[in-house]
């Protein structure tokens, strides 16, 4: 190895490492910000200059937080749309996913096209007729609507995931099933599904990060009795009284356990985000 | 192996029962033997006096009452998609009486005529406002005018007099004309510790009060009797003029204000006026918040001196309780409003931290005693027209906030532009605001 | 081979099984408000006056859209938005997954942490920028008043019309470059060696491998974080709504915000629907335009 090649090297290393401490810093500052400040003491929130660490730390903010009856029922809202939603778009992606993995057909590229439509499609266009159709039906403020659009938006993702895993598998092996008499569905759901289990479990976690961190149509479509968190959040952030010790707390509650289950998953991620054309 | 008949109807099994645990989340619903009023709110000083006589309540009916708490700045548009999408989560709605004619026109709240008597209007002022076609739809809680709160301790300073009188040649007193409240913003004006007058300059409702109490000293208004926009008028055009020349002796960093900012200014005695209404005295007389307390006092907007003595529009801001539609029990909603609307209960509430509607509160003396202010503005009260700030018909919010706020805005910070142009643009929009909603034929 | 019918209609019927329910879903989904947004878009209907009704007014809400300079200038801004965003994020996300693709000791956490921003809800996102930027106890003005860079917050970041945009692509950039870093990261892992065997045995430098060999050959990674990006940057809203609500003035109001504001605080629906329609319009055009780029790119 000639020398300019080891120092053209050495040079890229050292930039490397360069671009990762900004990136670090840069991802950080506004993190630890938060996260810092949801654990100093309400006379330091205000402190000039600002500081990182308050006089003392603090379990205070999420005292309250836990014990504010709103924040808590905005969370058991927010958990059992999640679940429901995840569970549901499951229940009807996974075997939508099975069948255009496996079956020939002749639609299969307008199949695909169509639920890339859903998935980009923005959601301002579709909030206001689902609104106005819920409050017709009389599903405003329940946890009905918020379930069925939270599947909705979330199927694509299932689909587009759960269809590379399928693809993984060879067919030969439900075949194998099947010439022994069984049904496709008893092969599918004895032979393919515990063997897509971790793909199932990452799927779960991307489709319950896009319902939990979903806002515009919570904001639309929930009212007091089943708000969800981030339409909590943002309703106490114009308000000067409120503490922004107990809004960060409230903010590293909202952000915390899916921060955890999606990091779990982070190589699966990027196949549901990219509609499989990158694994 | 099972058969795959029988794998398939335990699938179905499955998914039967997570779909009955699923039903079953869904239709929890609590049941409540006694009688349930479901109230809703801001967070405010109003709010939390009235708070105060809920327990009493309960305990005095044996209704249960249930509060929720919505800050400002999302409270409307959450409130009127709970209305407007049918959800009906609140009985009782405590809301500004700016808002409540959309409401009252839309059948989103219900007429409250039988109540009339036994709340007795007359001791309300400002409760024309309260009526749409004629009939009452919100019994006003608090009420206030807009005008200066003024430092008492500056204006009855003896230096402060003697230099004052010895530079224009008359008593330094509250002003009465616009020409004094010009005179005594620029001879208080000592940037950077002390300011003449504080003002709100940033592009919202607030900044358009200050060209409305000028409009209206002038002797205009915002629309006249057919419905067409009139502020574009002289006296609207010397208004917007008179308000860009008052920002010239408040704090530079004021063109950024809203209401908070330019309280917190005051109160921490910053300003030696400030352009404002009378809820800010509650703040200035507030130990934990305020550097002036038992400092500050009121004296309405002043106007030009060939309409002193007139009795014309002033500023009032005004929230009450309306009952929504939707209510389930509207005679428990009913008790609960006439109750907190009682002489007796606001007094008792006015001490944490609200003006009350009723002259007779106003008048009370143990009241007057904690709050010296309450005569004066119960004097102007008396002598005004009480006009809120945007006008009381479902668009009055648009023709305020849409129109009027950004030609405002546009005069204050662009130097060039020419008054009756802005305004005149202004106008254009609100005739053609008007005529969708209707107005013409 | 001849299959009989009653087996091509099992083969059928088991299609129909996998399929129906999900896709049957999404379709009634996706064609029912959508035909109901189009029927609204043709009328006069707001909500706060029920006693006006509800008018058939054809085109007139679309024509009215067309003629209000206002709506071009939220489009102007909503693509400003959506290309300033994308750019910043290509730009720092290669740069970011060049340095990335190596293996050093705590490659993995690093790689966590920098993902973390993408993860978290956008309105957590929005309070945490909104209070990082409040002018009187908010850490970065005082840095930079600090730095004797005062004029950038004064007037306050968010209240400053000339500077709201780019503070929302820098909060926007904050939270989606990870997903940029992602998607190149797993596109430079599956890069061939032998290119870059032959570039070293041609004395080509790093700069000339990256333009020469890294560049084309991870052309399809870019051109996926590009087209998702543009899609996803498109609908930006929850950041706007809470960081600055559209202002100062409306300085800040992108598309979506627009058509939010048009049917939950003026009610007036079908000008909202008209609103959501064009953004669908756009968001379309962006598709095609950007799949062009990719020129028949396809799995």
């Amino acid at each position: 190895m000639t020398k300019s090649v080891r120092k053209t090297r050495l040079l890229g290393s050292s930039l490397a490492f360069i671009v990762i401490a900004i990136a670090l810093v840069w991802t950080l500052y506004p993190l630890l910000w938060v996260v810092l400040s949801s654990f100093k003491p309400e006379q330091d929130q205000f402190a000039v200059p600002p500081v990182w660490l308050g006089s003392e730390v603090t379990l205070a903010n999420y005292y309250q937080f836990f014990h504010n009856s709103s924040f808590l029922k905005a969370l058991v809202n927010s958990t059992v749309i999640t679940l429901s939603s995840t569970l549901l778009s499951l229940a009807l992606g996974i075997p939508t996913a099975y069948g255009i993995s496996r079956f020939k057909m002749r639609h299969k590229d307008a199949i695909s096209i169509g639920v890339l439509t859903i998935r980009m499609l923005p959601p301002i266009v579709m909030v206001l007729p689902i609104f106005l159709l819920a409050r017709m039906f009389r599903l405003l403020d329940t946890y009905t609507v918020m379930i069925v659009v939270g599947a909705f938006f979330s199927i694509p993702f299932v689909i587009w995931m759960m269809r590379g895993f399928f693809d993984e598998i060879p067919p030969e092996l439900e075949e194998a099933a099947m010439v022994d008499g069984s049904s496709r569905t008893y092969a599918m759901c004895r032979v393919i599904l515990p063997l897509t289990a971790p793909g199932i479990a990452a799927t779960s976690v991307l489709t319950a990060l896009v319902v939990w961190n979903e806002f515009l149509y919570a904001l639309v479509l929930t009212g007091t009795n089943t708000r969800t968190l981030p339409v909590l959040v943002n309703s106490f952030v114009s308000e000067k009284a409120v503490s922004w010790g107990v809004m960060s707390a409230a903010g590293v509650v909202t952000a915390l356990p899916l921060v955890l289950f999606a990091l779990m998953i982070q190589k699966h991620l990027i196949r549901g985000l990219t509609a499989g054309s990158i694994k | 192996m099972k058969s795959p008949s029988a794998i398939r109807s335990r699938l179905t099994l499955v998914a039967l029962a997570v779909a009955v645990l699923l039903m079953l989340t869904l239709t929890v619903i609590p049941a409540t033997a006694t009688t349930k009023v479901t109230l809703v709110s801001e967070y405010g000083t109003h709010t939390e006096a009235w708070k105060t006589e809920m327990d009493a309540f309960e305990k005095q009916s044996g209704i249960d009452l249930e509060l929720t708490q919505i800050p400002y700045a999302n409270y409307f548009d959450q409130l009127t998609l709970n209305f407007t999408g049918n959800v009906g989560n609140y009985d009782v709605v405590y809301i500004s009486g700016l808002w409540y004619p959309a409401f009252a026109n839309a059948g989103y709240i219900a007429p409250l005529d039988d109540l009339s008597d036994s709340i007795n209007v007359s001791d309300i002022p400002g409760i024309e406002n309260a009526y749409q076609k004629g009939k009452l739809y919100i019994i006003p809680y608090m009420n206030e005018l807009g005008g200066i709160v003024y430092r008492k301790d500056l204006f009855d300073d003896p230096d402060e007099k003697a230099a004052f009188k010895k530079k224009y040649g008359y008593e330094l007193q509250p002003p009465r004309t616009l020409k004094q409240y010009q005179d005594i913003a620029e001879f208080f004006n000592r940037p950077p510790k002390l300011y003449g007058v504080t003002l709100m300059g940033r592009r919202s409702i607030f900044l358009a009060t200050h060209f409305m109490n000028r409009l209206w000293a002038h002797g205009g208004q915002l629309l006249d009797s057919n419905m067409r926009p009139a502020f574009n008028s002289p006296a609207g055009v010397q208004a917007l003029k008179e308000a860009r020349e008052m920002f010239k002796y408040a704090n530079p960093a004021a063109k950024n204000y809203d209401f908070q900012e330019a309280v917190t200014e005051f109160t921490m005695g910053r300003s030696a006026m400030a352009e404002l209404w009378t809820t800010s005295l509650l703040y200035a007389d507030d130990p934990a918040k305020s550097k002036i307390v038992g400092k500050a006092s009121f004296v309405g907007f002043p106007r030009p001196d060939e309409n002193l003595g007139k009795k014309l529009p002033m500023l009032y801001i005004s929230w009450g309780f309306a009952i929504a539609q939707s209510a389930k029990d509207k005679d428990a909603a009913k008790e609960w409003v006439k109750y907190v609307t009682s002489k007796d209960a606001e007094v008792r509430a006015a001490v944490h931290g609200n003006i009350p509607a009723r002259y007779s509160s106003l008048g009370d003396p143990k009241l007057q005693a904690k709050f010296p202010w309450l005569k004066a503005f119960k004097e102007a009260m008396e002598q005004g027209i009480p006009t809120p700030m945007v006008p009381l018909i479902p668009e009055g919010s648009a023709l305020v906030n849409q129109y009027l706020v950004p030609a405002v805005a546009t005069f204050m910070t662009d130097a060039n532009a020419d008054a009756k142009k802005v305004l005149d643009e202004a106008a254009n929009g609100v005739t053609e605001l008007m005529r969708a909603g209707g107005y013409y034929k | 081979m001849r299959i009989s019918g009653r087996l091509q209609s099992r083969a059928l019927k088991e299609k129909m099984l996998f399929l129906t329910p999900g896709l049957g879903y999404l379709a009634i989904l996706f064609a029912v408000p959508l035909l109901y947004t189009t029927a609204i878009a043709l009328t006069q209907w707001n909500l706060l006056r029920p006693d006006l009704g509800i008018r058939w007014t054809g085109l007139s809400n679309f024509l009215a859209l067309l003629r209000d300079p206002f709506t071009w200038e939220t489009l102007v801004r909503t693509l400003w938005f959506v290309a300033g965003s994308v750019a910043i994020e290509l730009v720092f996300g290669m740069v970011v997954a060049l340095a990335l693709n190596r293996d050093f000791p705590g490659a993995g956490i690093v790689r966590s942490i920098i993902l973390i921003p993408f993860i978290i809800a956008p309105v957590v996102v929005g309070f945490t920028w909104r209070f990082l930027l409040n002018n009187d106890f908010g850490p970065l003005p005082y840095l930079f008043s600090a730095l004797h860079l005062r004029f950038l917050v004064d007037p306050p970041l968010l209240a400053n019309a000339d500077l709201v945009m780019p503070m929302l692509i820098l909060v926007d950039a904050w939270q989606y470059t990870p997903f940029v870093v992602l998607v190149l990261l797993a596109g430079l892992k599956a890069l061939p060696h032998e290119p870059y065997e032959a570039a070293l045995v041609d004395g080509a430098g790093p700069v000339q491998q990256f333009l020469h060999i890294t560049l084309p050959l991870l052309r399809p990674a870019i051109l996926v974080a590009i087209v998702i990006r543009t899609m996803t940057s498109l609908r930006v809203f929850d950041t706007v709504f809470i960081m600055t609500g559209g202002g100062p003035g409306s300085s800040s109001e992108v598309l979506s915000f627009c058509g939010y504001r048009m049917a939950f605080q003026s009610y007036q629906m079908g000008l909202s629907a008209a609103i959501g329609l064009l953004t669908l319009f756009v968001a379309l055009i962006l598709t095609v335009f950007t799949l062009r780029l990719s020129g028949g790119q396809s799995e």
